[in-house]
């Protein structure tokens, strides 16, 4: 396939492996290795006056590429940057709020997710109108990922296009709720008892409670640690399932949660299969459910790497009655069919207890780092999505 | 751990029953399970059951989720209208009383009911097996043919434990009970668990489960003493905190060594004493083992 495929460039974190991890699957395909545009290297280098480098785009990347952007996670310096760029986006002191919140946002606490989403979609707005002109192809369109970080708008987008999704708390044209005792309000108005709250923009189940009352009190289970410092609450990311039961502490978290914008929706009871609860992420690749992977827990959050399990698939598909599965996947279909310019989509899909219905729980644009999972045809993520999209090409 | 919905009931697979399509009465054990976003209850599932025209071929039947809702809503009405009906369902013997997963709601939080009446409606019941406890009496327990009996709870409170212990149980061959945390619902002490263990109970015991204890070392000491156990086949005192000071009370017990079976998983015990345990007679089940984090021991419903 080598002389008509287009030059790869790769917008991500260098030193992370979903980028190495790309460019083996380059390598494996007999594909020249992909450029790679670091982040860190997008923004002017706050050093020497005078001696500032802002990367011209246009002078590093050939016309024509095919250009994959990926996460631009796990690196603090990005993620300070992106809060900056999201606090001049909002006309916020973007010195005092990157001296705020990402030094605290390196340490592992839970701020500035909305100024973080912000900030991202400014840099992906300036990737799409300086690369646009050059010709590019995009892995995935730089203006659906925005929407894909934005869980209230894409569950909404998928609801209107009749997917199955959790019912949210907000009604279209009504906003999430502000503080605990809204949130409490809303939930009597609506009857409920179960809700999944979590950030509205973020990933890696970073500030998720699986929030549930009784007779007996409320429960909390979540990922978020709280602690309590010279009378300030911080929240921090955690890997490990926590379980609050005090109304104060419940309510201090989901205050602070709140204060940067939340998603509420009905918390649909996920199936169990050999005891243990499960969902499953599923891989869509030119619109087709290609990898699954089984993440099991014992409690409401299935996320991996907080110390849940893969489950197995092949035992599930067993049980799993044909007709229930070949509608979740059509599901998984038009929910990949949502967005059109997205060549890859990470689909958290809930199967319900009574393993006949189904709900799709998120989409994940940087979804797809599944190690040492493949297709039917023995391809990792990666070289599936690079195969696919060079197909399509020519 | 946390509960998940039966996949078998006493040996077949159970299934949703729905109102608008067949069930396959011979192959599957129905459920009467309300989905959460239903508007409908499990009294409106039982009545399109019963007129199905197998309720008096029907031998085993589970009551799941009750009502879309669960928390603020014992299982009275459906309760009520199962002994109602138990002149048409001639033919049960096995009845599960709210097969609720962790998913729908906390075992902790499921409310129960007053099954007083249970043992003079269905007087041929061998098997029955409740979920929850919160509100739950078993009034004055007489039954003639009842040969198994399990409680699952987040924690069992002590005035069912005396139910249990002014109870005639005649041909009781099973009886598992998830004693639980004091967090979740156990209000008892070792004191509340001797009546059942004197021996003057339950003459054809094999199985006792004495399961998910907070207590479980003082239950092993108990365990290992009681009279009871010498009728054993299988004691079981898993899922809960146990550690070597339970462990070497059974190990010190020359009734225990006669069992066919100790299960004790979900642990934690040391790596010297469970070598013991492996020598000591009985098939025994040392798996999950767990370690004292920063809280201490947990049981495992309720982690």
């Amino acid at each position: 396939m080598s002389n008509a495929n287009p030059p790869l460039v790769v917008i991500g974190n260098p030193e992370n492996r979903r980028v190495s991890m790309f460019a083996d699957a380059a390598h494996r395909l007999g594909l020249p290795p992909p450029c790679v545009i670091a982040y860190e290297r997008l923004w002017a280098d706050p050093g020497p006056p005078g001696q500032e480098q802002r990367l011209e785009l246009t002078e590093v990347i050939p016309p024509a590429s095919l250009v994959r952007i990926e996460s631009p996670g796990e690196n603090a310096a990005v993620q300070a940057a992106l809060i900056r760029l999201g606090s001049i986006r909002r006309g916020l002191d973007p010195v005092r709020t990157v001296t705020e919140l990402s030094a605290a946002a390196m340490h592992g606490r839970i701020a500035g997710s909305d100024l973080w989403h912000a900030g991202f979609c400014s840099l992906l707005e300036r990737l799409e109108k300086e690369l646009g002109p050059l010709g590019v192809r995009w892995m995935n369109h730089p203006a659906d990922i925005p929407v894909l970080f934005d869980k209230t708008k894409c569950q909404s987008l998928l609801a209107s296009r009749c997917v199955n999704v959790p019912r949210p708390l907000a009604a279209a044209d009504e906003a999430a709720p502000s503080c605990f005792d809204e949130f409490l309000a809303r939930l009597d108005a609506r009857g409920w008892s179960r809700v999944f709250l979590k950030l509205r923009f973020s990933s890696s189940a970073s500030g998720v409670v699986a929030f549930e009352r009784g007779r007996r009190g409320m429960q909390a289970t979540t990922s978020v640690e709280l602690v309590r410092e010279r009378g300030e609450v911080l929240l921090f990311n955690s890997l490990r399932i926590r379980r609050y039961t005090q109304p104060a502490d419940i309510a201090a978290i989901i205050d602070v949660l709140c204060s940067q914008s939340v998603h509420v929706e009905q918390w649909v009871p996920k199936a169990a299969f050999a005891g243990r609860t499960f969902d499953l992420r599923i891989v869509a690749i030119g619109g087709e459910p290609r990898h699954v992977v089984m993440r099991t827990s014992r409690g409401p959050i299935t996320n991996l790497h907080l110390g849940n399990q893969r489950g197995d698939v092949t035992g599930l598909f067993e049980k799993w009655n044909a007709f229930a599965r070949d509608a979740a996947w059509s599901t998984c279909r038009a929910a990949a069919v949502c967005f059109p310019r997205c060549q890859y989509l990470a689909i958290d899909l809930a199967v319900l207890s009574g393993l006949t219905r189904h709900a799709v729980l998120e989409l994940n644009a940087f979804g797809d780092l599944l190690p040492g999972i493949t297709d039917a045809a023995g391809n990792d993520t990666y070289a599936a999505e690079l195969a696919t999209v060079l197909a399509t090409a020519k | 751990m946390t509960f998940s919905n039966l996949d078998n009931f006493v040996g077949r697979p159970v299934a949703d029953f729905a109102a608008d399509q067949d069930f396959d009465f011979s192959a599957n054990v129905p459920r009467l399970r309300v989905e959460y976003d239903s508007e409908n209850t499990a009294v409106d599932l039982l009545t399109a059951l019963l007129s199905t025209g197998n309720a008096d071929q029907l031998e085993a039947l589970v009551i799941g989720a009750w009502s879309g809702e669960l928390y603020d809503d014992p299982p009275d009405a459906i309760i009520e209208a199962l002994f109602a009906a138990a002149d048409q369902l001639t033919s049960l013997r096995a009845l599960f009383i709210g097969d609720i997963a962790g998913e729908e709601n906390e075992v902790s939080w499921i409310h129960q009911s007053d099954l007083s009446a249970i043992w003079q409606a269905f007087p041929r019941l061998e098997v029955l097996s409740i979920r929850g406890s919160n509100g739950l009496s078993l009034g004055q327990i007489k039954h003639n043919h009842l040969r198994g009996l399990t409680l699952e709870t987040g924690g069992l409170p002590k005035d069912v434990l005396a139910e249990l212990a002014q109870s005639s149980l005649p041909a009781l061959e099973h009886l598992e009970l998830y004693l639980g945390d004091s967090g979740y619902g156990w209000d008892g002490t070792i004191a509340d668990l001797q009546p059942l263990l004197s021996g003057d109970l339950f003459p054809k015991l094999k199985y006792l489960g004495l399961r998910n204890s907070e207590i479980a070392d003082e239950v092993a000491q108990a365990a290992a003493a009681a009279p009871i156990v010498a009728r054993l086949e299988t004691l079981d005192l898993s899922l809960g905190t146990l550690g070597d000071e339970g462990a070497e009370a059974l190990l010190a017990a020359p009734a225990i060594k006669r069992l066919r079976k100790l299960d004790l998983h979900h642990h934690y015990i040391s790596t010297s004493v469970m070598e013991r345990l492996k020598k000591l007679g009985p098939e025994v089940d040392l798996s999950e083992v767990e370690s004292e984090g920063d809280y201490g021991r947990y049981v495992s419903v309720g982690e």
